[in-house]
């Protein structure tokens, strides 16, 4: 088990990943990657123990020693606030991450339970990338392709819409696993597979995508059993984002229809509108995502008939947000990462525990920083 | 019951165990592999026992046992067939619920024993969830019992040589199904051990001998649940033409499969939900249940 | 069952019975106490099965079960410290309260050795089913239905008084330390 707050982790030139950890953390003799060899559990959970007395339905840990176990009457104390049914309990912090199964690879949080209700929440991204040009592996064609020229742009646009594809469709798998709907999985792994396929240069596999995309996006646009867990949940609405200064998915969930392709002359040419949809909440942002599936193979596939160019972008609209090359500072930023981050802890607070990491998920976070 | 049965009840267990296990990767999409099933399970017994941060560990390494032997007794209270009957107490249905009783003292064990903030959160929501499911699971079956006016499960099954229990009391079976599938450990109702929610919850932090008696205890659960179903709702082994047994693991296996399937297609309703449901609506719609197998019973089974 | 048999069973069961409910008392964790406690009971309904009362020792087990794990909830719930790792005393008045349980325990052991206990033989058919059947609903029906009752006052009543903070007194107003401990934090 790997406490403590900073993990680092490297990639070398092939893409695999050294761990490595920083400072005074001590590590545990029992690795998660090496003991389950079937499914991740959560053996990461760190429980981080602050209070000295009182009852807690949860508790089970150390305790300060300061209490005087003399002090009988002290010790039957219960102290705290009462919560929203009327019991007092004492609060449970703990840290999960960056290896937890629930919380998106390389995600940190700092969880205060009040019995299974999410007190507060904080989120943070560990992971950092060596590879400077390619700040968040996760969306590498898309970051790398704001550093390209302007020869075959539409190649660009195949790549970018393509990645966006895997990236929702394996963001989807993840939901169904969360939201324990084996069928939902199912099926975004089926997006998944044939996306994949594509990529590697079976092109004949994006029709097989497109279709599995459309077809599940038509299955669950007024399916019952998704609105029943993701309504309502974790709503972001339109003064939010824009005070927060969120992008991406979630901000298209909300109304705000901000989307770097828009400004694209190469997505012009193809004809593009930006998914919307208005309630912002989580169900919102799993509708926004499907539909943008369902897009992007559409624009992907009639990239590759296009074949004619287009002028460079500013702006390359990433999975989760637009990416960009600031010229003057010469980095690379990802505008509204961090404030994801925030609003999707601040979402969770007050919610049930399965209802929280429902929420967390459907904002499709990121383990790498990026700056920005 | 005569001397080989317990080693025929282990035998059932291992064989459908493992008929489980291939059902799941059927249901899931994946081609079946039993030998595939057979090496991964040598492989987790080959692996270390490491245990958790701060164990209780009286608890945390009774839990699995004690998982495995409920199951165990549930099965054995199964009839499978004329000549083998399992242990065929006068009592048997209630023995029945009596060892699933025991699933949630032994999950909660398991929770409680790892000592992780989401263990024993998993085990806490088990004993909330089982509290209000345990209670249609158990009135149901006197409601079933009450036509054939004996708890004994081949008494049961002999009652339905004509009409099974599914035609006469179908409320009975809509109630019963998801308390079975909540205490056989299935989704929807894995909010004890989910892995991607939970990190594995209550059973997430065995590993080695512990997670085989686990994973093993589930698949028993499964196939226990199953064949009290038909024992109690589908007339059991009664059918033309093939031998009893023959009827009875096939029904059983069908009884697996819906309950597999049927599985994966529901997300994971909130714990608060499930459990109001069942206060307001299943208990007393339980109590319903006993009257009106009552009613039954005297219309048509004297 | 035959005699030897049933000695078999019996007598170390007891033993069993008596040395784990004796630990419910010995340990601190809450979440133990409870389960030694479920062990005995459930053992408890393994000695009835054993003296051919199938159908009682069946519900035993079973709903001791239920009802201890709804006890480990109400315990952790309501019990400081419900780990047990602070090691805690629950006597009070120590010797008065002794000397009050041995004299209780004497006069039960009285009553159950000098008793005259009408011995039958048991004959292990089903019917005893049917004959609880009848005692429940006919002479006995009216103490059912008492006990019944009192159990759901009771844990109706425990509820309430968990919503106001119970016998221990109301938490304290918020932003208000209750005592120098919070006050450190």
């Amino acid at each position: 088990m790997i406490e403590g707050a900073d993990v680092r982790t490297l990639l070398d030139g092939n893409g695999h990943a050294r761990v490595s950890q920083e400072g005074h953390r001590h590590q545990h003799d029992d690795p998660v990657a090496d003991e389950h060899g079937h499914d991740a559990h959560g053996h990461d959970e760190h429980e981080h123990e602050q209070h000295e007395h009182g009852h807690d339905e949860h508790e089970h840990g150390q305790h300060a020693q300061e209490q005087d176990a003399h002090d009988h009457h002290a010790m039957m104390e219960v102290t705290g606030e009462p919560s929203a049914d009327g019991l007092v309990m004492e609060d449970l912090e703990f840290e999960l991450g960056p290896l937890s199964a629930v919380l998106p690879g390389g995600v940190m949080a700092t969880l205060t339970l009040d019995g299974d209700v999410v007190e507060s929440c904080g989120l943070r991204a560990t992971l950092v990338s060596a590879d400077l040009r390619v700040p968040d592996p996760l969306a590498c064609a898309a970051w790398s392709a704001i550093q390209r020229d302007t020869e075959a742009s539409m190649g660009r646009v195949f790549d970018v819409e393509l990645e966006r594809a895997v990236s929702h469709a394996a963001w989807l798998t993840r939901l169904g696993r969360v939201l324990g709907w084996a069928e939902l999985a199912d099926g975004a792994r089926r997006i998944l597979g044939h996306a994949l396929s594509a990529r590697e240069g079976h092109h004949e596999a994006l029709r097989e995508s497109l279709r599995a995309a459309e077809r599940l996006h038509g299955r669950l646009e007024c399916s019952r059993r998704l609105r029943f867990r993701l309504r309502g949940r974790a709503v972001v609405d339109r003064g939010t984002v824009e005070a927060y200064g969120l992008t991406g998915p979630a901000a298209r969930a909300a109304g705000v229809a901000f989307d770097a392709r828009v400004d694209d002359p190469a997505y012009g040419a193809l004809g593009f509108a930006p998914a919307l949809r208005a309630a912002g909440d989580a169900e919102a942002r799993t509708l926004v995502r499907l539909e943008e599936i369902a897009v992007s193979l559409g624009l992907a596939l009639r990239g590759l008939d296009h074949g004619a160019d287009a002028p460079a972008a500013p702006a390359i609209e990433g999975p989760r947000g637009p990416l960009r090359h600031n010229a003057v500072s010469g980095g690379l930023e990802a505008s509204g990462a961090a404030a994801l981050l925030r609003v999707a802890g601040e979402r969770a607070a007050g919610l049930e525990w399965s209802d929280a990491i429902a929420a967390i998920t459907s904002f499709d976070l990121s383990g790498w920083r990026v700056a920005g | 019951m005569s001397n080989w049965t317990p080693l025929a009840v282990l035998a059932v267990a291992l064989a459908g165990a493992l008929a489980v296990a291939l059902l799941e990767q059927l249901v899931g999409g994946l081609r079946p592999a039993p030998i595939a099933i057979l090496r991964r399970a040598a492989a987790l017994l080959d692996e270390p026992l490491s245990a958790p941060h701060r164990p209780d560990a009286w608890l945390y390494h009774l839990a699995p046992p004690l998982l495995l032997a409920a199951a165990m007794l549930a099965l054995a209270t199964v009839p499978w067939a004329p000549g083998f009957r399992g242990i065929d107490l006068s009592t048997g249905a209630i023995l029945f619920s009596a060892a699933l009783a025991y699933v949630s003292p032994a999950v909660f064990m398991a929770g409680w024993g790892s000592g992780a903030p989401l263990a024993v959160l998993g085990g806490f929501r088990f004993l909330a969830l089982m509290l209000a499911y345990a209670m249609p699971l158990a009135m149901v079956v006197t409601a079933v019992a009450a036509p054939a006016a004996s708890l004994r499960p081949t008494a049961i099954v002999e009652a339905q040589d004509s009409v099974p229990m599914l035609v006469s009391q179908p409320l009975a079976f809509v109630l019963f199904v998801p308390a079975a599938m909540a205490v056989a450990l299935l989704p929807p109702f894995d909010l004890a051990h989910a892995s991607a929610e939970l990190g594995g919850g209550a059973l997430g932090h065995y590993s080695g001998v512990h997670a085989a008696l686990v994973g093993l205890a589930q698949r028993v659960l499964v196939v226990a649940v199953a064949g009290m179903t038909v024992t109690l709702f589908l007339a059991g082994w009664h059918g033309p033409l093939l031998p009893p047994a023959v009827w009875m693991v096939g029904k059983t296996v069908a009884v697996a499969t819906l309950l597999l399937w049927g599985a994966r297609r529901v997300p994971r309703p909130p714990l608060d939900w499930l459990v109001a449901w069942t206060w307001k609506l299943a208990i007393p719609a339980a109590l319903g249940v006993i009257v009106w197998g009552g009613l039954v019973t005297l219309l048509f089974y004297r | 069952m035959s005699d030897l048999a049933t000695a078999l069973v019996f007598w170390p069961a007891a033993v069993l019975m008596l040395l784990t409910g004796v630990y419910v008392f010995r340990t601190s964790s809450m979440a133990r106490a409870g389960l030694l406690l479920l062990a005995s009971l459930g053992i408890e309904g393994l000695i009835f099965l054993a003296l051919a009362s199938e159908f009682l020792g069946v519900l035993q087990v079973l709903m001791m079960s239920g009802e201890m794990v709804i006890m480990v909830f109400f315990m952790v719930m309501f019990m400081a410290d419900p780990g047990g790792l602070m090691g805690m005393d629950m006597t009070h008045d120590k010797r008065r309260s002794a000397g009050v349980a041995v004299l209780i325990a004497v006069l039960l052991a009285a009553v159950a050795v000098l008793t005259d206990w009408p011995a039958a033989m048991v004959e292990g058919d089903g019917r005893s089913i049917e004959q609880i059947g009848f005692e429940v609903m006919g002479r006995s029906m009216f103490s059912f239905l008492f006990a019944g009752v009192t159990i759901l006052f009771a844990m109706v009543g425990g509820i309430m008084l968990a919503q106001q903070g119970g016998r221990l007194g109301l938490p304290a107003p918020a932003g208000e330390p209750r005592d120098e401990t919070e006050r450190e934090r």
